[in-house]
């Protein structure tokens, strides 16, 4: 009993290494490949959705701000809060790991502030805290 | 009576020297990827769990379990609790093929997610003792599969892999207990 345990678990085992070993390599070109065209279908939504009209819909992409959240929530959030997506540990405020909010209720946050959070309506641009609050949310 | 070169045994001291060399490769080998490659900053699965972090610090936590029973499986055979069933062997590999499994994915996310950062000490160590559990694994492993090597050479890898996952989680899973309590499931 034991040794059949034992058998199945080494077979297990290795082939977990190849798997991830394999993954290693693999999924960062697979998200690398994804994720450009997921960020330009957000963008050209967005501004679809912020009034390009049938005029404004060839130019969509070129309108789109280009506002990286995680590099905006690693520069102003991340030595109060860890987010592991974000590479950051801070542990002033919570820890967003472990918060599950919608980016409406975030970008509020942030804007308002709350708690011991300072406001930061008026250190970040409106593109900013969308873009860092979508981040945080999906993450 | 004069001993041949037949008799004598060959020098364990060269394959002790390459399997530490096979080892530090392995630790080597995973620091480059985690340095040169683009950590994705993704989270890439939870498995069952509420978060990846969650993910990360309760199987950090149960490979450590896994551990403990391997160190204490293994003094068992060894002798050190008087005689070990037999039985003691097996459920000595269970538990340490456990051990691993449960790492994988572990590993995977700080590799593939983070890479290898040196922000501050505590992460700097815990990089270097992540990429060295998996050298010190792969050394053990092979030494399990020799022959010829002298008796100690197991007790030790097998303390030294011990030794390193005990750092892993201190500087991991412990660390972020302190700081924000047990993680929800």
């Amino acid at each position: 009993m034991l040794r059949g345990i034992d058998s199945v678990l080494e077979v297990l085992a290795w082939s977990l290494v190849v798997f991830f070993a394999i993954m290693l390599f693999v999924g960062p070109q697979v998200i690398a490949e994804d994720k450009p065209d997921a960020e330009d279908a957000a963008a050209a939504a967005k501004a679809r959705d912020s009034g390009g009209g049938a005029d404004g819909g060839g130019q969509a992409d070129q309108a789109a701000p280009a506002v990286d959240g995680k590099a905006v929530f690693a520069d102003t959030c991340g030595s109060c809060h860890t987010l592991s997506a974000a590479g950051t540990s801070g542990t002033t405020g919570p820890n967003l790991d472990d918060v599950s909010l919608d980016a409406g209720a975030i970008e509020g946050i942030v804007r308002d502030g709350r708690g011991g959070m300072p406001a930061l309506g008026d250190q970040l641009s409106d593109d900013e805290i969308a873009a860092v609050a979508e981040f945080v949310a999906s993450n | 009576m004069s001993v041949t070169a037949v008799d004598r045994a060959p020098d364990p001291a060269p394959r002790l020297l390459a399997i530490a060399g096979f080892g530090a490769a392995v630790a080597v080998g995973l620091g480059v990827y985690g340095r040169v490659h683009d950590p994705s900053q993704e989270l890439v699965f939870t498995l069952f769990f509420s978060t990846t972090i969650s993910m990360k610090v309760w199987l950090a936590t149960v490979a450590l379990v896994f551990a403990f029973i391997q160190i204490t499986s293994a003094a068992w055979v060894y002798g050190k609790f008087g005689s070990a069933p037999p039985w003691a062997g097996t459920a000595h590999r269970i538990s340490g093929r456990l051990a691993f499994i449960i790492s994988l994915p572990v590993a995977y996310h700080c590799l593939w997610s983070l890479g290898f950062q040196d922000t501050d000490t505590r992460v700097l160590l815990h990089s270097l003792l992540g990429c060295s559990f998996y050298g010190a694994f792969a050394a053990k492993v092979t030494i399990v599969n020799s022959k010829g090597l002298p008796g100690v050479a197991l007790p030790v890898a097998g303390g030294l892999l011990f030794a390193v996952l005990i750092g892993v989680w201190l500087t991991s899973a412990l660390w972020f207990i302190d700081n924000g309590g047990w993680p929800a499931i």
